[in-house]
């Protein structure tokens, strides 16, 4: 008898880490996953190995050497302050990593408290927080991004902030819905019929159930998130000179775009790559966890 | 149809009065006391407490708000703490650039995206589908700030066909028009070719097909008229997008619009204007939305009923 209760134990475990490993298995041989999971590991690479990666300091002028071409010793050329291009763009990932962090970093955790939290308890503060989302979703993000920079204050550090705040109302929407589809279900019944208490359902037996759309979320919106700190330092209302921050360095390029187009070319370039691969690793997730949305 | 209606329209005015509030709390939100950071260092404390009082900000609070938006309502936005001329004048002058390009980006995005969309959908050989999602793929990433400058370089500086600032009627519009509909068409295409893809498979379709009908005339008249349906949908968010990107491709192009007079509103602390055109950017937004559900119950019926 006891034999066969292990027995039936250990079945069900087994086949959850076969699962598992065939989740990671099945993402890996997905070509777009490969190509974005490799941009975005060679990223966060870079951007640790900053110091070693880079030949100069990002800030360091060479006198007489300012608008240079391409060359061995400046790889991407240098700028209007002779500053090397290649190392403000290496050191530029370090800005991006964080901003990616930080800003759905703060999207994820509010966000994602707002949605369980409406969603499991419903009632009046439901309604009355889904309006106040409601409202912040009548602005594009870049625009709501903005407005709360308008208030804070431009700075890279309020950018990112703005950016996770104007993305809240998208994750506690998704979180709230997901919750929605679980909260009647027969096994959360059963949990609050043995006196389990809210807290411990809430985040033992609904968590699990919202976390593969929120993956799925946050990994697209690392690249907007960048996408959008990078356009908001392009248009003065983010990094500030002279940080190697990439929309910025593009901002200050556009004045010397004909004597030394090299300036526009690379941070632009870097901020399509790292984009481009956290939207083919988004796809690829959402694929897997979503196999109805394939293809889309 | 009109139960439908109805609720809409309730709703969307809910979230105009919305809107209105966040605009008018967007000078009390500031961290320190927006009266001086909008006057800058060298106000003495008499012409704060001026400003103060003719911003009506010693008032109660719900006082503020309903003579904000009544004052709204009849078009007075104050004045631009910057020049001193009423902020209604600034932006009106600066509403047709803006419009012009948003308006343009959005014929080049869809004409553009959904093109693409149906060549994917449609295409028998694998290389074109590939092909075409992986420049809509490329456009997502794009930043337009980006484009915007290698657009420039290319048909402005190198090849000298075109315009590449300011705002000197239509040849001028092309290339800020393209830089922002790049990312739209790419949403757009990417929509259309599964929206496609899903319509082609049904039994009306095979159905034209069986009688004998044109192959161009089932995929662009047949399937593409119900495929529209929620790229529709996405259209209406698109269009807020494209206003948002404005005021990045302005600022690339130098063109005099709202989104460029908003930095540089944000960049002077000039909180009447960015109030304003907050105000007016969530109404904007709430009537296209709003546009885009009725056209949505009109083409399909099915919706309304829901």
């Amino acid at each position: 008898m006891s034999e066969q209760t292990l027995r039936a134990r250990e079945v069900p475990s087994g086949q959850q880490e076969f699962r598992r490993k065939s989740w990671l298995g099945r993402l890996l041989r997905k070509p777009n996953a490969l190509v974005g999971g490799a941009i975005v590991v060679a990223l966060l690479v870079v951007a640790a190995l900053a110091p070693i990666v880079a030949p100069h300091s990002p800030t360091a002028t060479f006198p007489g050497a300012s608008l240079q071409p391409p060359s061995l010793r400046f790889l991407f050329g240098t700028d209007e302050l002779g500053r090397d291009v290649f190392s403000r763009v290496v050191y530029g990932t370090r800005i991006s990593v964080q901003v990616g962090v930080i800003a759905v970093g703060i999207a994820l955790v509010v966000g994602t408290a707002i949605g369980l939290l409406v969603g499991y308890f419903g009632g009046f503060v439901d309604n009355a927080v889904m309006r106040v989302m409601d409202v912040m979703l009548a602005f594009p993000e870049i625009l709501l991004a903005i407005a709360i920079v308008a208030i804070l204050g431009p700075s890279l550090n309020n950018t990112m902030v703005a950016i996770g705040l104007a993305v809240i109302p998208v994750y506690a929407r998704t979180v709230r819905s997901s919750v929605l589809s679980v909260v009647g279900s027969d096994y959360i019944e059963a949990a609050h019929a043995t006196g389990v208490g809210n807290l411990r359902i809430i985040v033992r037996h609904v968590l699990p159930n919202v976390l593969s759309p929120i993956i799925v979320l946050s990994t697209v919106n690392v690249g907007t998130a960048i996408l959008i700190a990078a356009g908001l330092s392009y248009v003065g209302l983010g990094a500030q000179p002279p940080a190697p921050e990439w929309g910025s360095m593009l901002s200050t390029a556009r004045a010397y775009l004909s004597t030394a187009p090299w300036m526009s070319v690379f941070p632009g370039l870097a901020i399509a790559l790292v984009v481009l691969a956290f939207n083919l690793l988004g796809d690829a997730i959402r694929d897997i966890a979503d196999p109805r949305s394939r293809g889309r | 149809m009109f139960q439908f209606l109805a609720r809409r329209l309730v709703s969307s005015v809910f979230v105009v009065f919305g809107v209105s509030l966040a605009a008018f709390s967007m000078v009390h939100l500031v961290p320190g006391d927006p009266v001086a950071i909008m006057l800058g260092e060298r106000a003495t404390p008499a012409d704060v407490a001026r400003l103060r009082g003719e911003l009506g900000l010693d008032e109660p609070l719900p006082v503020q708000y309903l003579d904000y938006v009544s004052r709204a309502i009849r078009g007075d936005f104050g004045e631009s703490i910057r020049s001193g001329q009423p902020v209604l004048g600034e932006i009106s002058g600066r509403t047709a650039p803006t419009v012009e390009l948003a308006l343009a980006a959005m014929a080049i995005a869809v004409t553009l995206g959904v093109l693409m969309g149906v060549i994917a959908a449609t295409s028998r050989s694998a290389t074109a589908d590939f092909g075409t999602m992986a420049v809509s793929l490329a456009g997502l990433a794009l930043p337009t700030f980006w484009s915007g400058l290698l657009l420039i370089y290319l048909f402005g500086l190198k090849l000298g066909w075109l315009p590449v600032s300011g705002d000197g009627g239509p040849r001028a519009l092309i290339l800020p028009a393209v830089t922002l509909a790049l990312p739209a068409a790419a949403v757009l295409a990417r929509l259309t070719r599964s929206s496609m893809l899903e319509v082609l498979g049904q039994d009306y379709v095979r159905t034209a097909r069986s009688k004998g009908l044109p192959e161009d005339l089932v995929v662009y008249k047949h399937a593409l008229q119900n495929a529209f349906i929620p790229v529709l949908t996405i259209m209406g968010l698109q269009f807020g997008a494209l206003l948002g990107g404005s005021v990045i491709v302005e600022s690339v192009f130098a063109r005099p619009g709202l989104g460029s007079l908003a930095v540089d509103a944000i960049l002077a602390r000039d909180f009447p204007v960015v109030q304003a055109i907050v105000l007016l950017a969530g109404i904007v937004f709430v009537l296209v939305n709003l546009l885009v559900d009725i056209l949505y119950s009109v083409l399909d019926p099915r919706i309304s009923l829901g």
